[in-house]
Formats: structure tokens, C-alpha cells, sequence
């Protein structure tokens, strides 16, 4: 692994984004940010692109397919994979659907830390790779 | 000595006649004695005057003569006014018997009307008990049906109440789900965390904080169950291919049945129609009935997968003409067989697998909502289950699909 991977989180849930950023950290792997908000989110998103996003779906002031959309509109962000965290469906329902939500990788809470790694690997080294030609 | 004359014969006769008749006989007897004694009387005299060459007819003799000859004639106008006053009281009394006969023949004619009226409302009197009779019968049935829809109102109205609740049970689940699951993130995020930072240094921390994982998860299980319970009735249906379902799920249960060393066999028939399924729903009962065989088996033992077109041609349970029946005679249903070797499920428990919150796992292990939400998405799809166990050498689940879809999809 080059280097720390950058990972923003969004979810309202403070106090999940302050563990995760805590667990991945201590991992030595990862470099997370935090924001608790959708508007929050995608400014800290705009502010320092990350290499990968964890994005929560219900939220108080917009929902995560709404945040997904206006950063896949955004031409900086368009290629930062995605990965959707959310207590809103539950884990087989995400499993029957390969794990994929709106076209993008879902993990359903709560989901252990291993998992969540494992997850954020997959998808972090699929878009470090050069595109097919 | 001569023997009498046998009157009773006499009367006897006489007893038949009619008054009349009966009356004039005497009268009859005198008249025939005067018509026949005096000529006989003349008859003699002039023989006994020849004999003895006497002149009847001058003198003395000829007075006697003359006055025999008077009395024989005025025996002969008697007898004969006898007679005719018999021949008419007979030819009366012919007439009045005549009357009579007549009469006694209306007479009989109005009984023999009044009998077949009697006999007319016997027979109605019959005709009408055996109505009544019937009447009666049926009223007892409507009486039993009246019953036992009662008896059926009442399940169907516990039933419902119990649905009621479930339903309510099922909405506020999925109502709190979100809130709950945000929680469990945090706490089991909080225990991977911590895992990781202790390493394997304090054994007992460690044991806490993998206590502290398992009662996540289980919460989280429960919770699982009831959104399941709690999930839309209605299906997505698409033509889905029945084994490539069977095949992912397999895949998705194989973790649990190397750890339980759990040898699956797969029977998959080939050329099986395509159905109309909602595919995620087929896959949660699936799934359901595949870790229901697993932890039926501790020590491990053969899952068998079977699925199988099978012509429906004869009657069944579930097959028939009736309304209640899903599948028709002639029909082709695809079967889809799940059979384990496990401990199988004890008789009395049976009748129950399907209520609601029914479990045979120890607390905690199980939310006892697994096969209902199995006869659910079977009912759902219009298909029919059966489960059959052999207690202590395992149960067979078979579960029976319609080629053509579920009714009005």
C-alpha cells in the first residue's frame, strides 16, 4: 500500500464517524476525515478529494444518492469510488443485490471493522488501477 | 215318527226379507188355504153326489150347491184381493228396498269419497312430516355450519388480531431498525476497535469484548428477523431461473456448512422451466431453510438440494378443483426439496413450526421467525409447503412452485 489512503466519511452519526476514524487510523493504513452532514460533506469532499468516500444514505438534510449524484456531477470527483454505509437496509437484502446500491458498493450496518476494510481495499485498488484500454 | 219341520231355516230366510214381505207371509199361507180347500170342498161333493146319483142341483141339494159355489167364489175374490194387496206391499216394499239400496249406494259413495279424502290427507299428512323431517335435518345442518363458521370466525378473528400485532410488531421494527442498527455500528465498530488495540494480551478483555461482538450480532439478527416479517407483500416478480438461485445461495451458506462440516449434495434438475419468482424473496427462504438444516445438524451430515418438474395428476392436499387448492389436476408445479439428516423435529412440535416467534433453539440463538417468513414468500408465490420429519434421522422441507406464476401476476 503507497502511502496512507484518504477516506471521508459522511454520516450524521457523529459519534460513528469518530470511532471509524479512530479504528481505521489505528490500522496505520488510512487517513480519515469526518463530516456529519451532507452539505458538510460534499465541501469537504471539494476541499481535499479523498480516495475513497463512505457515504451514509438517510440523512437529515439530504440523502447519500443525492450526495452521490452531485459529486459524480462534480468532474474532480466523478472517479472517487463510493462506498455506501447505511443502517437503512439490512444485510442479507444487501447481499441479495451483490452488494450494490444505485450502481455502487453497499455495506449495511452495523458492519465490523474487518468487513469495512476489506470493502475499502476492493474498491480503493480498482480505481488505482490504470483504465482498460 | 216324523221329524219337525226345521223353522230355524224358516225364520232364517224370513230374517233376510224386508218387513213387508215378512208381514204378508202369513196372509199368503190363509189366502192359498182358502183358494185351494173350498174348490176341493165342491170337488168332493159332487163326487159324493154322484156316487151316491143324488141331483145336486134340485131341492135341498141345489140350495147347498149353490151356496158351496157362492163361498168358493168369495174364497176365490178373498185369496185373490189377498193376493193382489201381497203382490202390491212386495212390489212396495221391492221399491223401498230399491230406495233403500240407492241410498245405502250414495251412502257408500259419499264414504268411499270421504275415504280417499282421508287417504288424500294421510298421504299430505305424510308428505308433510317427511318435509318437516328433512326440514328439521336441515336445519340441524345449517345449525353445524352455523357453528362451525362461528368457531372458524372466531380462529380468523384471533388469527387476524394476531396478525394485527405482528403487523405492528413488523412496522415498528422496521420503523426503529435504522435507529437500532446506527447504535449496534457504533458499539460493534467500538469492540472490533478495541479487539485490535488489546491484541491478545488480556485474556479476559478479549473473551468480554467477543461476548460483547456476539450480543451485537444477535441483536442484530433479531432485528434481520423482524424486517423480514415486516417486509412488502408484494413481489418483484421476473422469469428467474429456480437453480441458479439454488446455486448462489449455496455459495452464500457455504461458510456455515464447511464450519459445520456439513457435506450439501445438489440434485438440480435440468431443463427446468423458468418461473416467475421475486428473486431476493426466493433467496431469503432459501437461505432461512438452508441454516435450519445446518444448525439441525451439530455434528455435522448431508443437506440434500433437490429441484424437480413434477405432473401434478392426481388429487392432493393441495391439489384439486376446489377453490382453496393451487394447483389443478394435469398442472406441472416445479418441487424444490431441502432434506437434512439432523435431529429432525419432535411430533407435537410440528403442527407449530409456523407461528410466529416458534423456535426449538436455545434463547438468543434463535427469533423463531424463519419459517414464517418461509410460508410467507411460499404463499406469496402461490406455491404450497410440506414438511416432513423423521424425528432423530432429520426433516425433509418440500416446497412446491407454479410453472405459470402466482394467481393475477
Amino acid at each position: 500500500m503507497a502511502g496512507k489512503r484518504r477516506i471521508l466519511v459522511i454520516d450524521d452519526e457523529a459519534r460513528f464517524t469518530r470511532l471509524l476514524k479512530v479504528a481505521l487510523e489505528n490500522t496505520g493504513g488510512y487517513e480519515v476525515a469526518q463530516a456529519n452532514s451532507a452539505a458538510e460533506g460534499l465541501a469537504a469532499a471539494r476541499t481535499a478529494p479523498p480516495d475513497l468516500i463512505l457515504l451514509d444514505v438517510i440523512m437529515p438534510d439530504q440523502s447519500g444518492t443525492e450526495v452521490a449524484s452531485q459529486l459524480g456531477a462534480d468532474e474532480r470527483l466523478k472517479k472517487t469510488p463510493i462506498v455506501f454505509l447505511t443502517a437503512a437496509v439490512p444485510k442479507d437484502a444487501a447481499e441479495s443485490r451483490r452488494g450494490m446500491l444505485n450502481g455502487r458498493p453497499f455495506l449495511a450496518k452495523p458492519v465490523s471493522l474487518d468487513d469495512l476494510i476489506a470493502c475499502i481495499e476492493q474498491h480503493v485498488t480498482t480505481a488505482d488501477e490504470p483504465p482498460a484500454v | 215318527m216324523k221329524t219337525p219341520r226345521p223353522v230355524e231355516t224358516n225364520a232364517v230366510n224370513r230374517e233376510g226379507l224386508p218387513p213387508g214381505i215378512q208381514a204378508a207371509i202369513p196372509r199368503l199361507h190363509a189366502a192359498f188355504a182358502l183358494m185351494s180347500v173350498i174348490p176341493l170342498l165342491i170337488c168332493c161333493y159332487v163326487l159324493t153326489a154322484r156316487l151316491f146319483s143324488i141331483d145336486i142341483l134340485t131341492g135341498l141339494n141345489g140350495v147347498y150347491f149353490s151356496l158351496a159355489v157362492i163361498i168358493a167364489l168369495l174364497g176365490l175374490f178373498i185369496g185373490r184381493h189377498i193376493i193382489q194387496e201381497i203382490v202390491r206391499q212386495l212390489v212396495e216394499a221391492n221399491a223401498k228396498a230399491r230406495r233403500l239400496v240407492h241410498e245405502l249406494g250414495k251412502v257408500n259413495e259419499q264414504l268411499a269419497v270421504e275415504l280417499n279424502h282421508r287417504k288424500r290427507s294421510e298421504e299430505q299428512l305424510k308428505q308433510a312430516n317427511t318435509e318437516l323431517a328433512q326440514r328439521q335435518r336441515k336445519l340441524q345442518e345449517v345449525v353445524a355450519d352455523l357453528k362451525k363458521s362461528h368457531g372458524d370466525l372466531k380462529a380468523t378473528q384471533l388469527q387476524l388480531i394476531q396478525v394485527e400485532k405482528l403487523e405492528s410488531v413488523g412496522r415498528l421494527a422496521a420503523g426503529v431498525a435504522h435507529e437500532v442498527k446506527n447504535p449496534l455500528a457504533i458499539v460493534l465498530m467500538g469492540v472490533n476497535f478495541l479487539s485490535s488495540h488489546l491484541g491478545g494480551g488480556d485474556e479476559s478483555a478479549v473473551q468480554t469484548l467477543k461476548d460483547m461482538d456476539d450480543a451485537v450480532r444477535r441483536a442484530d439478527a433479531v432485528i434481520k428477523g423482524l424486517l423480514d416479517f415486516s417486509a412488502s407483500k408484494t413481489l418483484a416478480l421476473n422469469l428467474e431461473d429456480l437453480n441458479a438461485i439454488v446455486e448462489r445461495t449455496c455459495l452464500l451458506v457455504k461458510h456455515e456448512l464447511d464450519k459445520a462440516h456439513v457435506t450439501l449434495m445438489k440434485t438440480l434438475g435440468e431443463n427446468l422451466p423458468m418461473l416467475r419468482l421475486d428473486v431476493n424473496k426466493m433467496q431469503q427462504l432459501l437461505i432461512n431453510l438452508l441454516m435450519n438444516a445446518i444448525y439441525a445438524m451439530p455434528e455435522g451430515g448431508t443437506l440434500t438440494v433437490r429441484t424437480y418438474p413434477k405432473a401434478l395428476t392426481g388429487p392432493g392436499s393441495s391439489v384439486g378443483s376446489r377453490k382453496t387448492d393451487q394447483f389443478a389436476i394435469g398442472e406441472t408445479a416445479v418441487v424444490t426439496e431441502v432434506e437434512d439428516t439432523g435431529t429432525g423435529i419432535p411430533a407435537d412440535q410440528l403442527p407449530k413450526i409456523f407461528d410466529p416467534f416458534f423456535t426449538t433453539k436455545p434463547t438468543g440463538q434463535g427469533t423463531g421467525l424463519g419459517l414464517t417468513v418461509v410460508r410467507n414468500i411460499v404463499d406469496l408465490h402461490g406455491g404450497t409447503i410440506d414438511v416432513q420429519s423423521r424425528e432423530g434421522r432429520g426433516v425433509k422441507v418440500t416446497i412446491l412452485l407454479k410453472v405459470r406464476g402466482p394467481a393475477g401476476t
